[in-house]
């Protein structure tokens, strides 16, 4: 009996330690979840062909090795390791996630058709139209980056003029007021006839929807600067220019960032109504496309794409402000 | 309904007789006599059937209803209505809202492809899409449509989707190479007028009533050109109903090609049903007869001559980037038919 206790003691580790670091359990069943997916994928036979079948078992069976040996050669410490102890549920839910997905559209086709299209779809999309959508991808970010960049400097200076200037203030805030909660959409139909071209009219509604939160926020954030700021720097001798530029829009900066997150969101939002109204091409004018044939994998796989760059924005949206309001840490 | 059935006239006996006998000259002695002996001792199967109330070449649906050509085939036909707009008509047959629907091959193909569940199995008519341009505009042909303003009423109307392909065979691309430009419904003809726009398209009778009105160029239309001989709508079923109602879906085969043949005989008639009861474009009768009779019924392919007019529009949607590179369009073609009359 005391036999078996020590052989018990003296193999337990060994088997919960392989490489002598403790089993990442979800990395398991995260590795189990994916290639449950890649096995679905091959082996059972389709209902619905939706192409790639063999390329989207080949990448989640990757994925499932990577996992596999994630879970026995863990680094212990570092970011990956504090990532994957973060994410390990994420991983497994995924892997499952795919593997429901497929069964219930190619191999079964229980959900309803032809709304709902494979996660193999999905990828067939992608590599089967990955030339045109890269396209779209690039006149999408053109007409935001040039829609947000103007809203942004135009909103910022007036946002800027407004908070300061008490005469600018007392023009301009009625006018604002006024059109700053009427949705940028609306000004569609108009702007198609002011403007000469639909890239021009599409540039100023994108503008429009970044312009008027950053407005708003910015000059609320320099009305709100606490004037004994302003009080200290006369008595010190700076002139108007100083007081703006070094009290007054370094305070008002964390105001304007939370006014660019605003208007980051609403401007992809109105990029995307915009490039339904004849654009040559974009992701908005990609999904109007596929939507008028019926094509739900493109639009899907248009989707995926969407949330991927607004996400990606808005990180580099944040990195920005940490660099910049480095100072504040703590402080807002 | 029973506004649509009062206006059959005196002569509805010598109507339906005359209906008759084409049906029987198309469909065959044989086959018809084959059909009709159970239809006389079971009720008549409903069969939900969506169509497009707004297009002129979809009056003869609502006439052959209103007039009993589908009844005297043993149907009860529902029609539920759907606007011009592909994905309408594919969501309505989707949903279960109908059993049937009347749609553009081009409208049917990208949901087959993707495992829509619906089979073709008639043809139905040609198209009456049209492209037309002012003259002042200078468009000619359709490759003087480069760099050219296209009004459309909506983005992705069904002549859009159809010509598009007539562009891209132009060699342009339809979607770089010309600007389209969203108009309302009844505005594409102003539009043009006043010089916002140099070309536009519509679908009859709007169409030809704005060529006409505004004096434009007739560039291109969904009958002739590459189209000639094709047909543009497509019967198409739900797969479920389909396997418990074949019998049912070959007499609405028949029938709807004895309604399509009874239209090109007596177009006056259509029209007169079309202009009472749905008004269209506050047309006149006269209008809508020459409309009517200007338009392609003869064509209404079954089984092989089907699947290779759907192998074509398979191909040209691969022109215009709407179907997969890697689909095969013959396979597609022979796999979303079904030989109804076989």
């Amino acid at each position: 009996m005391s036999q078996a206790t020590d052989l018990f003691n003296a193999v337990a580790p060994l088997a919960a330690r392989p490489f002598g670091r403790p089993i990442w359990t979800p990395g398991l069943f995260a590795a189990a979840s994916w290639a449950a997916a890649a096995l679905v994928t091959v082996t059972l036979p389709n209902v619905i062909a939706f192409g790639s079948d063999e390329l989207f078992a080949l990448i989640t069976g990757l994925v499932a090795i990577v996992f596999a040996t994630l879970a026995v050669a863990r680094p212990s410490r570092g970011r990956l390791r504090e990532t994957l102890d973060l994410y390990g549920p994420w991983f497994i839910a995924v892997g499952v996630w795919l593997t429901l997905w497929e069964l219930t559209t190619a191999k079964t086709g229980w959900l309803p058709k032809p709304f709902f299209s494979a996660p193999t779809g999905l990828l067939h999309v992608y590599v089967t139209d990955w030339d045109r959508l890269l396209y779209c991808i690039a006149y999408s970010l053109r007409l935001w980056g040039l829609g947000f960049g103007i809203g942004a400097v135009v909103g910022y200076v007036a946002g800027v003029a407004l908070g300061w200037s008490k005469a600018f203030a007392y023009w301009g805030m009625p006018i604002l007021k006024l059109i700053g909660p009427v949705p940028a959409t609306a000004w569609i139909p108009v702007t198609f006839y002011f403007f000469p071209t639909t890239f021009d009219a599409s540039v100023f509604i994108v503008a429009l929807g970044s312009g008027i939160p950053v407005t708003i926020l910015t000059s609320s954030g320099i009305a709100d600067v606490n004037p004994v700021y302003y009080d200290v720097g006369r008595n010190l001798g700076a002139r108007p220019w100083y007081l703006i530029t070094r009290i007054a829009i370094p305070s008002a900066l964390p105001h304007t960032f939370v006014g660019l997150f605003m208007g980051l969101y609403y401007s992809i939002a109105v990029l995307v109504v915009a490039e339904m109204l004849g654009a040559k091409y974009g992701l908005g004018w990609y999904i109007q496309f596929q939507t008028n044939y019926s094509g739900y994998a493109n639009v899907y796989a248009t989707i995926v794409i969407m949330a991927l760059l607004c996400a990606g924005l808005v990180k580099l949206l944040f990195m920005a402000r940490d660099r910049m309001l480095g100072w504040q840490k703590g402080f807002i | 309904m029973s506004k649509q059935q009062s206006h059959a006239g005196v002569s509805r006996r010598n109507v339906l007789k005359a209906a008759g006998a084409v049906g029987v000259a198309v469909s065959g002695g044989a086959l018809s006599g084959k059909v009709f002996a159970p239809a006389i001792a079971a009720p008549a199967p409903k069969i939900r059937l969506a169509w497009g109330d707004v297009a002129a070449c979809h009056s003869p649906l609502g006439f052959g209803v209103a007039k009993g050509l589908y009844a005297k085939h043993n149907l009860d036909i529902d029609l539920y209505p759907f606007t011009s707009n592909g994905q309408t008509v594919i969501q309505a047959l989707a949903t279960g809202k109908a059993d049937a629907g009347a749609g553009l091959i081009g409208d049917w193909l990208k949901p087959l492809e993707q495992g829509f569940d619906v089979k073709l199995f008639v043809g139905s008519h040609g198209g009456c899409g049209r492209l037309f341009a002012s003259a002042k505009s200078g468009i000619k042909d359709l490759t003087d449509l480069k760099g050219k303003t296209i009004a459309t009423f909506v983005m992705g109307a069904s002549p859009q989707t159809v010509l598009q392909v007539s562009i891209a065979k132009a060699g342009l691309d339809p979607n770089t190479d010309v600007n389209w430009k969203t108009v309302p419904f009844d505005l594409v003809g102003e539009t043009i007028a006043r010089g916002d726009a140099d070309a536009g398209i519509h679908i009859d009778p709007w169409a030809w009533s704005i060529e006409k009105k505004h004096n434009l160029v007739h560039i291109a239309d969904t009958q002739t050109g590459h189209y000639e001989g094709l047909t543009c709508c497509v019967l198409g079923a739900n797969g479920p109903y389909l396997k418990a109602n074949k019998d049912a879906l070959r007499r609405l085969a028949e029938a709807n090609i004895e309604v399509h043949e009874y239209t090109a005989a007596h177009p006056d008639e259509v029209a007169k049903w079309y202009a009472e009861t749905l008004k269209p474009a506050g047309l006149s009768i006269a209008d809508l007869t020459e409309i009517l009779g200007k338009l392609v019924y003869h064509n209404h392919p079954v089984g092989p001559p089907l699947v290779e007019q759907i192998r074509i529009a398979a191909e040209d949607l691969k022109l215009v980037r709407v179907l997969d590179a890697t689909t095969d369009p013959k396979a597609l073609a022979e796999h979303v038919t079904v030989n109804i009359l076989a």
